[in-house]
């Protein structure tokens, strides 16, 4: 076949030839300089849209840590409040066992009913805790509203609500983010001597109660203080229970999550970052093609019959 | 003999000539479009010597210029492809650029929303957290506001590379036009210099690089060039001229655009352009660009407006109803329609409800107007300056400032951006108006015998019951109609859906027609109608489909108004009027019974709260308008209405049918004569008023009016015809008596029924005096009503009028209900604001239970005797309920299945498949044309060692030749001195 190729032909092929050689060594080196497969977005778009798809899950469970980090210490909180109310109530409880027998006087009976009213006043101040940010802890989702209230016959009032807000992590996977007072003080139920149900009662009243007993030295009363304070405490107990639940749950959540980054920040770093070895290999290689290409050309160029005409 | 000096002087003479052409292809070895030229040689005509011939030498053929019209028609072709490609690739790279930075896309800001939305969930009472959104949500807005000036400014810059393109091309034209009036000047193309015929390939082939071309070339080597595909009408270069090529942009914002030929003469629309790097260009707006920027937007708007719509549902840190987190309200731009550059000497604004106007204005200096063309319509109109020292105007809602100094015809066009990309804002303005809470709240009773964890969820609503109606009202809001329905129905006559401003409901049924209006809510609470519903009637509507599955009836409301009535509401029953109340022609109620007849009992009606006496007349007479008004008037003291009776009869004269004679109340008054005008047929009729008791009137109008005299004022008329069989008369009326009508007058006219319900008082009683019974609800009520009417089985026309639906600024909060639960199974709904059972619903644990938008639902089952109040939240500050809602949109599908982020990174996967079809193309496209650049070169280029290898074949020819000179002059001289 017919070969034939004009002279400028020639010279602009070389030419195509070494540039394009030229262009895919500067792109390697600015990738081995910069790190990066997608020096700019396009240099490599499916680097880029899976780094743009990564980058969101990594910046999701980041979130998803430090939410659950100040969740967390909410619920720390929460458990040491009532930890403390468990004692109190252990103390009462004490208290009840002596008084319903004969050997405290009514004076006596009314030193222990003082000392329950400061039970009950520490109680209230606890139930009326505020977090870090100043919002009361037990108050439902009226943070700014003092919950627990001092009447003036002595008795105590919630103000707060029973909304008990939720944490939604993952689609569909919701965590209290606090117990609400309601919950806090409990329902006690009050029954009648046939077992049926007359009202039904929080732990302030069952306290209240209990003091109104021990000063009037009413035994029934006590009695029946006893039996409430157990279901009190047996309330506290299991919001306790449930709060180490969430606890654990939370840091389970936890570990998951940052398991989750390790795994995705390795998948980031295959998408985006320049493989060094793959990538110098490379570029000796497209050096020493480029090389050859100006060597040859350099010479062969020179050939002309021109130079032989003397 | 041969001249052997001629020959060598021809063939000096040829090899200097081929010299001289290898010297110019080695000159023109780096020439743009030059093809290598030989001379090519023939030998001359030999001389005939006896039998022989002798050569004679050499002559030149010519200067021949290597030529392959092929090649050249395919270098055309595949230089066009390749250059299509550039645009595409360079413009995709710029937009993955533009939109995958790691910190500059839309993702970035989509998921820092979201990001900070879910830390706030976390934390919905703390300040530092409701910070953090509403930078998130600013940042977001901008990011995407960025993102649409820079994909603005693409535009622009599309626009400038089409314009430049066009304009360089039609230079070329303008070139090729002169090298064809060149060529025309040799007829034929063989015989043309080779240096046209290259400088019409290079430009051919230079133009071809912005368009694909169809080229012909006529006999005398002239090329006629038109854009590829397009019909010969559409040359833009033909024999004698060249016309420009110009692109036309739309007026709308990312209109299509066209191309115009010779917009100044023949202005035709060419259509489409096939590649090169106009075709790319344009192939890239319109199949890459456009598509992106209505994807972009259609991502930004779903976005905005699904977390608008939750973010005004939710209630603020205050306990305010939420307002919309984003303004997406199309802006207006002004743009000069000269240079289509954004003018800042004039802007424009419009509130969020204008519709969209799209119009050119143009200043007029003289007159200081302005006249202002409605781009949709093609309208204009002069529109006044706002003052004399404001030169601004308003144009449908569009208030347009001046912010500079105007030139007269200075034409601007003003347009809405519809762009959501470039419209998107933050409306809030501080963190306490983030909506993070849920608006309503819920409480178990102290009393409830367990925890049962109730929650409520929202947008709940069940679709529209209303499809079963018999007419759907949905879409005449607001427009009074009559229309005829059936009766005893299972599916209502009338829908009435929720929250319209109020609405009447009337029937006048034929006295004959006993029917009644039933109204009940769509939960099965009985509004208006009878205590008692008839069983077949009760039975069908128990399966009605437009009342909520699982209601009970609840007829505990019905008729009531005030305390004891539905919302202690006022729906009203009867015929209520201020002032003045006007009754219909009372119907004809002649009493042939042979005794008195009672036509509406006593005390079934009261007029403004007195009970009505009977309303009787003896028999063989007919009721009279005079009757009612004297009935009315009988307790006058304690209503304090008067009643006026009044019978008059109005004609023109062309009303009469002057065939038919007439008698009034027997006595005949036209019979032979027909009178020719009113005032004739007047006098007839005045001329027996002693007789009839009735009189005539002409008015200079051109009516007759017929009356009682007053002594006789709202009597009975009866019209009549003498001749036997005639059933009609002169006045074109029925022969029959005509009863007149009744007038009330007083502060408050309302007549109502005394015991609806049980059937005292029935709409057929205010039939008989000529009144409507109409239902009447003035306020907005969040409840569907369904309509119907029962009793006589013939069809009922009902008059309705439906007010529309007020605009609400805002979602309002539902007004407080709890549920009783009367059983495991049924729970009741309260309104607890008025005490009103709204319904009584089946239940089933799990499900919720459903109140209008809301929906209750337990963790546990609920038992008898519990009960939860739902109020507005109180807790706002510390509730995260709508946050979380919100939250939720990061999943929403904004195209199938896709969620935001996923959309977002898909649109930048398309532009990146474009982008490297293109590069594929551009490859394989390269190599094509490489193929076909090298054919030609085969054919038309100059190699080097060629010309080297000719230089010295021709001068070794020459150098021969001039031997052959030299023999000649040797012979020449031997023979001269051989002969001295």
């Amino acid at each position: 076949m017919d070969t034939k190729i004009s002279t400028a032909q020639y010279f602009k092929m070389m030419n195509d030839l070494m540039t394009t050689q030229q262009g895919k060594i500067a792109e390697l080196q600015s990738q081995l300089s910069a790190g990066k497969k997608n020096v700019t977005p396009s240099t490599d778009v499916k680097a880029t849209t899976s780094s743009l798809k990564l980058s969101q899950v990594i910046s999701n469970q980041e979130d998803d840590i430090r939410n659950l980090q100040s969740v967390n210490a909410g619920y720390k909180e929460e458990e040491a409040i009532m930890m403390s109310m468990v004692n109190m109530m252990q103390r009462m409880e004490d208290l009840s066992v002596s008084a319903r027998s004969d050997t405290y006087s009514a004076n006596e009976l009314n030193i222990f009913a003082i000392e329950v009213e400061g039970y009950m006043d520490d109680i209230r101040g606890l139930a009326n805790s505020r977090d870090s940010n100043g919002h009361f802890m037990f108050a439902g989702t009226k943070v700014t509203t003092l919950p627990f209230v001092k009447k003036a016959d002595g008795s105590v009032e919630y103000k707060g609500n029973q909304t008990e807000p939720k944490l939604e992590l993952d689609t569909g996977y919701k965590l209290p983010l606090s117990i609400s007072g309601h919950k806090l003080a409990g329902v006690i139920e009050r029954k009648n001597a046939l077992g049926v149900v007359t009202s039904r009662v929080d732990m302030f009243k069952v306290m209240q109660d209990f003091v109104t007993a021990l000063k009037a030295n009413d035994k029934t009363g006590v009695e029946l203080a006893l039996s409430e304070l157990q279901t009190v405490s047996k309330n506290l107990n299991s919001n306790l229970v449930d709060n180490g639940l969430r606890q654990t749950l939370v840091e389970e959540r936890r570990d998951i999550s940052e398991e989750k980054i390790v795994i995705y920040k390795g998948l980031l770093s295959d998408a985006r970052d320049v493989d060094y070895a793959t990538a110098v290999t490379q570029l000796s290689s497209d050096m020493l093609a480029l090389e050859a290409a100006q060597s040859t050309f350099a010479k062969v160029s020179q050939l002309s019959i021109l130079n032989f005409i003397r | 003999m041969a001249d052997l000096l001629n020959i060598g002087a021809t063939a000096t003479e040829l090899y200097r000539q081929a010299l001289s052409t290898v010297s110019n292809n080695i000159a023109n070895l780096n020439s743009d479009g030059y093809s290598r030229q030989e001379v090519r040689a023939e030998e001359t005509i030999p001389t005939k010597m006896g039998v022989d011939y002798l050569g004679s030498g050499v002559a030149s053929k010519g200067v021949f210029r290597a030529f392959n019209e092929f090649a050249t028609s395919n270098v055309r072709i595949a230089n066009s492809k390749v250059n299509e490609q550039e645009p595409l690739m360079r413009y995709t790279d710029r937009l993955v650029d533009l939109l995958g930075s790691d910190k500059g896309s839309l993702s970035n800001g989509i998921t820092r929303f979201f990001a900070s939305a879910s830390n706030l969930s976390g934390n919905p009472a703390e300040e530092a957290f409701r910070q953090e959104f509403l930078m998130a949500t600013e940042f977001l807005a901008s990011r995407s506001r960025a993102i649409g000036s820079e994909l603005a400014s693409i535009d622009v810059e599309i626009y400038d590379k089409l314009e430049t393109d066009f304009s360089e091309l039609s230079k070329l034209a303008d070139s090729l036009r002169l090298v064809n009036k060149e060529l025309v000047k040799t007829p034929f193309a063989g015989k043309q210099p080779p240096q046209l015929l290259d400088q019409r390939d290079f430009l051919l082939k230079e133009m071809s690089s912005y368009a694909s071309l169809d080229v012909s070339i006529d006999k005398s080597g002239r090329a006629l060039v038109k854009l590829g595909g397009t019909s010969n009408s559409m040359r833009f270069v033909d024999e004698n001229k060249s016309y420009l090529l110009t692109p036309k942009f739309s007026e709308v914002s990312g209109g299509p655009i066209a191309i115009i030929l010779d917009s100044y003469g023949k202005n035709i629309n060419v259509g489409e352009v096939r590649s090169g790097s106009i075709g790319g260009t344009l192939s890239f707006r319109n199949k890459i660009f456009e598509p992106l920027r209505d994807n972009l937007d259609i991502l930004v708007n779903t976005i905005g407006t699904s977390i608008n719509n939750l973010h005004r549902q939710g209630l603020n840190k205050n306990g305010e109803v939420g307002l919309e987190l984003f303004d997406l309200t199309p802006q207006y731009n002004a743009v000069s329609a000269g240079d289509k550059t954004l003018s800042t000497a004039i802007t424009a604004s419009a509130s969020a409800t204008t519709p969209k106007v799209n119009i050119k204005a143009t200043w007029e200096s003289g007159k200081a107007r302005w006249l202002v063309t409605d781009l949709s319509t093609k309208v204009s109109s002069y529109i006044s300056r706002n003052s004399a020292s404001d030169n601004g105007f308003s144009y449908n809602g569009l208030n347009v400032a001046v912010n500079g100094t105007l030139q007269n015809g200075e034409s601007f066009l003003i347009r809405p951006n519809l762009r959501a990309v470039d419209n998107i804002k933050v409306s809030i303005e501080n963190t306490g108006q983030i909506s993070t809470a849920d608006r309503l709240q819920i409480e178990g009773a102290i009393a409830n015998s367990r925890e049962t964890e109730p929650s409520l969820q929202y947008d709940m609503r069940a679709t529209a019951l209303k499809e079963h109606a018999q007419f759907d009202t949905g879409t005449i809001l607001g427009v009074a109609q009559t229309k005829t329905f059936k009766s005893n129905t299972v599916e209502p006559a009338l829908f009435i859906p929720r929250d319209v401003a109020g609405f009447t409901v009337s029937i006048q049924p034929p006295i004959v027609n006993d029917h009644q209006l039933q109204m009940f809510t769509s939960e099965y609470n009985h509004i208006v109608g009878s205590n008692t519903l008839a069983v077949p009637f009760a039975a069908g509507l128990a399966t009605s489909k437009s009342i909520e599955p699982g209601t009970t009836f609840i007829n505990d409301y019905v008729n009531k108004q005030g305390a004891t009535g539905y919302k202690d509401t006022t729906i009203t029953l009867g015929n209520f009027a201020n002032g003045v109340s006007l009754s219909d022609g009372l119907p004809i109620q002649t009493n042939s019974s042979g005794g008195a007849q009672t036509l509406i009992a006593s005390n079934a009606l009261k007029l403004n709260g007195t009970n009505l006496p009977a309303l009787a007349i003896a028999n063989g007479t007919t009721l009279s308008a005079a009757q009612v008004a004297t009935w009315a008037n009988t307790i006058k003291g304690a209503t304090n209405v008067t009643a006026e009776a009044d019978n008059t009869l109005t004609y023109t004269y062309d009303q009469f049918d002057i065939t038919k004679k007439l008698s009034i109340n027997g006595t005949t008054i036209v019979n032979a004569g027909v009178p020719a005008s009113l005032e004739a047929l007047a006098t007839l009729i005045n001329a027996q008023t002693g007789t009839t008791g009735v009189e005539a009137i002409v008015y200079p109008n051109g009516k007759i009016l017929i009356q009682n005299i007053v002594a006789n004022k709202g009597n009975n008329i009866v019209l009549g015809n003498p001749t036997a069989g005639q059933t009609t008369n002169f006045l074109n009326e029925s022969n029959g008596i005509k009863v007149g009508r009744v007038k009330y007058t007083g502060t408050n006219v309302n007549f109502e029924f005394q015991n609806h319900g049980a059937g005292q008082g029935k709409a057929t009683d205010l039939s008989r005096i000529g009144f409507a019974t109409t239902i009447t609800s003035n306020s907005r009520l969040d409840d569907d009503f369904l309509v119907y009417v029962t009793g006589s089985t013939n069809d009922v026309s009902i008059r309705y009028d439906i007010q529309e639906r007020p605009t609400l600024p805002q979602v309002s909060i539902e007004p407080p209900f709890s549920l009783t639960f009367l059983s495991p199974t049924q729970v009741q709904v309260t309104d607890t604001n008025t005490d009103t059972v709204l319904a009584k619903q089946s239940y089933s644990w799990p499900n919720g239970v459903l109140v209008n938008d809301v929906k209750v639902v337990f963790e546990e089952a609920p038992t008898t005797g519990d009960v939860f109040t739902i109020t507005t939240n109180e807790g706002a500050i510390g509730d995260n309920g709508n946050i979380i809602r919100i939250l939720a949109v990061q999943e929403v599908g904004v195209n199938g299945d896709e969620i935001p982020t996923q959309r977002y990174i898909s649109l930048i996967s398309d532009v990146s498949n474009q982008h490297n079809l293109a590069e594929m193309s551009s490859q394989a496209l390269k190599v094509v044309k490489d193929d076909a650049e090298a054919l030609l070169d085969k054919s038309v280029g100059v190699t080097l060692d060629t010309e080297a290898a000719d230089l010295i074949r021709y001068q070794q020819s020459y150098q021969a030749a001039a031997q052959i000179i030299k023999v000649s002059q040797d012979i020449f001289d031997f023979l001269i001195s051989a002969s001295r």
